[in-house]
């Protein structure tokens, strides 16, 4: 075991540096990199703390909407979830399908962009 | 002799052959690029005048949707449509002289980042104008005679451009690493509310948004990026693309671009000849924004299997699901 900080810990640090010292060190056509490092950095951090439990919620949820075979992976339940819903066109499925993708979307830009799902309209 | 001199030389070189006369280039900069080509301004002086010019290269290597001369052809019908675009003074699409396809084009002033034009328009205040500008330029676009395409422009074909467009995200789709249910579903809404075909036919620029725009204190000054129109498009792709909420840059309340809501833009476009269709916008929003969610995965699969190894490429991946979510919500019953 390694001693702290954990891992998403040193992210934010290395997060910290890109944005608040090596930004304005590096020539113009390397800041936009240097920006994007930063959020990824932050956003690997947050999945390092968020994600397992995010698929593990979500693997659930598409096993309840599939009544799927809990031997097929992540990546397999996703394709058989996607492959159905494609053609999928009664109204009852399609809404169910909507709601649980909906969470689905929350988690995800829980790690990759807070506060995206704030917005509703079009 | 440096890589910018070499590069000065080419420059003066093609202007010279084009212009028949002897050009000085000098003041040679790099401006802030799109992804994948280089914009380099510079001054060109034929011994009368110095003109303030943009060679636009493409790197060896790089595909390109249509060829640089095809592009600067459909750039100067636009132009002589009167779409506010920066005139073209060159073009070589072989190479000859800076050793990739490039074209030259007159510098336009104002800003074209997208946060800078959000700045910039509410310094001024006149969003609605620059939207009613950007709906009269795309009315005017969507004029054109569409057997006036130039040759060799990328074409719909004979299919609706709706059902063509179904098809192309549905081979996207299965070119993924990773399957994507919220996109799937996005799919079956779009083949459920396929639209009619549009009345008329139209070449359409494929890309028009804040980000694709020149923006001054008097409003919009240019439309840029033409590497992408389209012959045989449904006018209402260009209507819809720049209102994707992608383009509003955190300004979500304004649908188009972040500068203004959709009435003084649509009423530029039905004001300049354009015929608008809230359906047909609509379903060109859903597949707009789908359409970017698989843009996105597949340059997230560039930076993966090392064709573009960078990191900007590899952050896309991370943001599939931003686009998840903006189609959800315009699908949603």
């Amino acid at each position: 075991m390694q001693f702290p900080p954990d891992a998403p810990t040193l992210l934010d640090a290395i997060a910290a540096l890109l944005d608040d010292e090596v930004i304005g060190a590096v020539p113009a056509d390397l800041q936009h990199r240097v920006r994007v490092a930063a959020n990824l950095s932050r956003l690997v951090a947050r999945e390092s703390r968020l994600g397992e439990l995010n698929a593990r919620r979500q693997r659930r949820t598409m096993l309840a909407y599939l009544d799927g075979d809990v031997t097929l992976t992540d990546h397999e339940l996703a394709a058989e979830l996607a492959r159905r819903l494609r053609h999928e066109d009664d109204p009852a499925r399609l809404d169910d399908a909507w709601r649980m993708l909906v969470l689905i979307a929350r988690d995800d830009l829980a790690v990759a962009k807070p506060g995206h799902d704030g917005w509703e309209g079009e | 002799m440096t890589g910018n001199d070499r590069l000065a030389d080419g420059l003066a070189g093609c202007l010279g052959a084009t212009w028949d006369r002897q050009v000085k280039v000098s003041g040679l900069s790099t401006m802030t690029a799109g992804a994948r080509r280089h914009n380099v301004v510079f001054v060109a002086d034929d011994g009368a005048v110095g003109r303030r010019l943009v060679a636009t290269i493409v790197p060896p290597g790089e595909t390109e949707i249509n060829p640089i001369d095809v592009e600067a052809n459909v750039r100067s019908l636009a132009e002589a449509a009167r779409v506010p675009v920066p005139h073209v003074h060159a073009v070589d699409p072989t190479g000859r002289w800076v050793g990739a396809p490039m074209m030259i084009s007159e510098h336009v002033d104002g800003e074209t980042v997208p946060r800078r034009v959000l700045r910039l328009i509410a310094e001024h205040d006149h969003g609605e104008v620059v939207a009613r500008q950007l709906g009269e330029a795309l009315a005017r676009l969507h004029a054109i005679e569409p057997a006036a395409a130039p040759a060799g422009l990328q074409a719909v074909g004979d299919q609706p451009p709706a059902e063509a467009a179904i098809a192309a995200l549905d081979e996207a789709m299965d070119m993924l690493l990773q399957a994507r249910p919220a996109v799937a579903l996005g799919l079956g809404w779009l083949e459920r509310n396929l639209p009619l075909p549009p009345p008329r036919r139209a070449i359409v620029h494929g890309d028009v948004r804040n980000g694709n725009l020149i923006v001054g204190p008097d409003g919009l000054r240019a439309v840029l990026d033409w590497e992408g129109a389209l012959a045989g498009g449904d006018p209402m792709q260009d209507v819809a693309w720049p209102a994707l909420r992608m383009w509003r840059f955190r300004e979500d309340h304004l649908e188009v671009g972040g500068f203004a809501k959709r009435a003084p833009y649509v009423a530029g476009y039905v004001a300049a000849g354009g015929a608008f269709d809230p359906d047909r916008y609509r379903w060109w929003k859903v597949q707009g924004t789908a359409k970017w969610a698989l843009g996105l995965a597949s340059q997230a699969m560039a930076f993966i299997d090392g064709r573009v190894p960078s990191i900007v490429m590899a952050a896309s991946g991370r943001r599939v699901a931003e686009l998840e979510w903006d189609l959800l919500m315009l699908i949603r019953r």
